[in-house]
């Protein structure tokens, strides 16, 4: 027998107009309703469909507001310029909205990130801001709460926090760069010195931000890199590389050797298919100016280019393929001109490793966990879900009650980007 | 070899006359069937026209705009703008009931309302098919006046429609808007008289205010 339709949702994400549109059991064949009469039934239910329009329409209600608010005017758009983060970096978007609720979103063409393109994960965030799966209420070890108990709990720990300096206090973010956030994280620090904030960001690039310059490039070689299509620079990097790609002007040149299909290597002039543990050796082939013939001709056409060329790596490979692309990078001339390599931005983040152990050395009492699901994303041999039960208190705030919620004494469900 | 005496007759007699009434009385029946649904479809009990309409509040346009000659953008802020004419938020209300009738039973739902934040909830009079784009905005900045199609609104006590709001009845005036189109300063006048030669008027109205007739009665200017 199927289960019902309903019961893969949570008491707590299951909604109204899910549960009228899939009403338990639903789903289950009932035993006395023969093939033939579940025929009969469904040919007269078709039949007597169309006498649906013998009636008058129901009366339709206008509900206006209290207080009308300014700008909007009903029936027409609003729209807002606001900023949506893939990774922890902000672009810029303009939002429409139809009496306050979001419909459509697109690039903001005044922002450096997207020109007024947008991608998938802009317009996915529109989904997300709709979807009824989202957390509604705060819980307490499963249960639900109320947001005065979070607060009242939250109230007394400070209270500890004052006299001992926030020690046992832990902040576990995802990738940041918000000023605000950055400041509230400064200012929490500032008073409680005790207190520990660490960053995990799963999908995050290990190396040091660096900013491409894909417009002055006549000759770009990249080693297993998907600038084009994603990442949140790829808007901006694909408009720059195709400035330097006109026809009948001057046209770039593109090598992208990767091991996985991309919207980069189907642009490339010469795609190299190559194993993931040959990136490596391909990289310090590109330096020496040794290896395959096929090596041997780029090196040959990026020191043509010396100073007009742009080596790039992608975000998941070794640190020894970036050092080669840095060393390449630098000894061609590129580095200033077609690449810019940043200092790390630290803010004062610790990572997931430190965390762990600090919570292995009991070190840990209280736990916030403002975004994220490190339960199913950190490595599975940092333990981290079994090391969550070891602190005493423990708060997870996303717009999901996901795995890392079931772990969590307490669940505060987050407002959307768009709500906020 | 078969005689007439082996088999009888197969119909009787009258079977003619039965034959001769069901080859008229069936068209006859159809014709009948038609005649009386159209007659319904078009009557005012069918059509709600000149039926008023129960609201929460019963508010009375005659008194608001006949009687105190409220201006119908007061209320219906977004009709120049908007393909929404606007329903007044209670705000708009309270900014004269918080002063004059403010203990009025009748008002009751609109000072819970304001006290409480939940709005009131008003009931459809002109209620459009969902296949139908219609805009407020379009038709006041070109010359058709809120009377055209609501009616003597200042004389309606509660409020109802004037007209069935059919297509033919669209099309009236999509095919010849000269013969309503007013100057757009008077849309919304509850007492104009059109003048005499409407129809040359109307045409230089048209002019005026570029009024592009050709795509008028094209399907998608209203079914989009």
């Amino acid at each position: 027998m199927n289960p019902p339709l309903t019961s893969h949702l949570s008491p707590l994400t299951s909604h109204l107009s899910l549960l009228t549109e899939f009403p338990e059991g639903a789903g289950d064949w009932p035993n006395e309703l023969s093939r033939r009469r579940f025929l009969q039934i469904t040919g007269a239910s078709i039949a007597l469909a169309g006498t649906g329009a013998c009636t008058r329409n129901p009366p339709e209600h206008i509900v206006p507001y209290v207080k009308q608010p300014e700008e909007i005017i009903p029936g027409k758009p609003l729209f807002f310029a606001s900023a949506l983060t893939l990774g922890g970096y902000a672009r810029g978007v303009l939002v429409e909205t139809h009496e306050g609720r979001p419909t459509k979103i697109e690039g903001n063409p005044d922002h450096p990130a997207s020109l007024g393109a947008s991608d998938l994960f802009m317009q996915a965030e529109l989904l997300t801001l709709y979807d009824p799966e989202r957390s509604h209420a705060v819980t307490n070890n499963g249960q639900i709460s109320t947001w005065e108990a979070i607060v009242g709990e939250l109230t007394s720990a400070a209270q500890e926090w004052k006299t001992n300096g926030g020690a046992g206090l832990r902040l576990l973010t995802r990738h940041e760069t918000s000023p605000t956030f950055l400041d509230q994280a400064r200012r929490l620090r500032a008073k409680y010195p005790a207190a520990r904030w660490h960053e995990w960001e799963p999908l995050a690039a290990p190396a040091p931000p660096r900013i491409y310059h894909f417009e002055k490039a006549e000759v770009v070689v990249s080693l297993g890199a998907d600038f084009l299509g994603s990442g949140p620079m790829s808007l901006r990097y694909a408009r720059d590389f195709a400035a330097a790609r006109r026809p009948n002007r001057s046209m770039n040149r593109l090598y992208v050797a990767e091991s996985t299909p991309s919207l980069t290597g189907a642009m490339a002039d010469h795609r190299i298919v190559i194993r993931p543990d040959q990136l490596e050796q391909f990289a310090r082939d590109l330096q020496s100016s040794g290896g395959s013939d096929l090596a041997k001709l780029i090196s040959g056409d990026l020191r043509a280019h010396a100073g007009k060329s742009l080596l790039v790596a992608g975000e998941f490979e070794s640190a020894a393929t970036y050092n080669a692309v840095r060393q390449l990078n630098d000894s061609l001339g590129n580095t200033g001109a077609t690449v810019d390599y940043l200092a790390s931005a630290n803010h004062g983040a610790g990572d997931l490793r430190e965390l762990i152990d600090d919570i292995q050395s009991g070190a840990v009492k209280t736990l916030s966990i403002l975004g994220g699901n490190p339960a199913y994303d950190a490595p599975v041999d940092f333990g981290f879900t079994q090391l969550l039960s070891k602190i005493p208190r423990t708060v997870h705030f996303d717009l999901y009650a996901d795995e890392t919620a079931q772990h969590c004494v307490w669940h505060i469900p987050e407002a959307h980007e768009l709500e906020t | 070899m078969l005689n007439r005496g082996d088999m009888g007759q197969l119909f009787r007699k009258r079977a003619n006359a039965i034959a001769r009434l069901i080859v008229i009385g069936i068209p006859l029946i159809i014709i009948g069937a038609w005649t009386v649904f159209y007659a319904f479809a078009r009557s005012d009990f069918w059509t709600r026209v000149d039926v008023p309409v129960d609201q929460t509040v019963p508010f009375s346009h005659k008194h608001h705009v006949g009687g105190l000659g409220i201006d119908c953008r007061y209320c219906h802020t977004s009709v120049e703008q908007s393909s929404f004419a606007g329903i007044p938020a209670t705000e708009t209300c309270m900014t004269c009931h918080s002063e004059i009738w403010k203990d009025a039973p009748m008002l009751q739902p609109v000072r819970d309302s304001w006290q409480t934040g939940r709005p009131l909830k008003w009931t459809r009079v002109h209620d459009l098919p969902d296949y139908t784009y219609f805009d407020h905005s379009i038709h006041v900045n070109k010359g058709v006046a809120c009377a055209t199609c609501h009616g003597q609104v200042n004389e309606m006590t509660l409020t109802w429609k004037t007209k069935e709001l059919y297509m033919r009845w669209c099309l009236d005036c999509h095919r010849q808007p000269e013969r309503f189109l007013r100057p757009t300063t008077q849309v919304v006048d509850m007492n104009y008289q059109p003048p005499r030669d409407q129809l040359a008027f109307g045409r230089r109205l048209l002019e005026q205010n570029h009024v592009h007739t050709a795509g008028l009665t094209d399907c998608y200017t209203c079914h989009r």
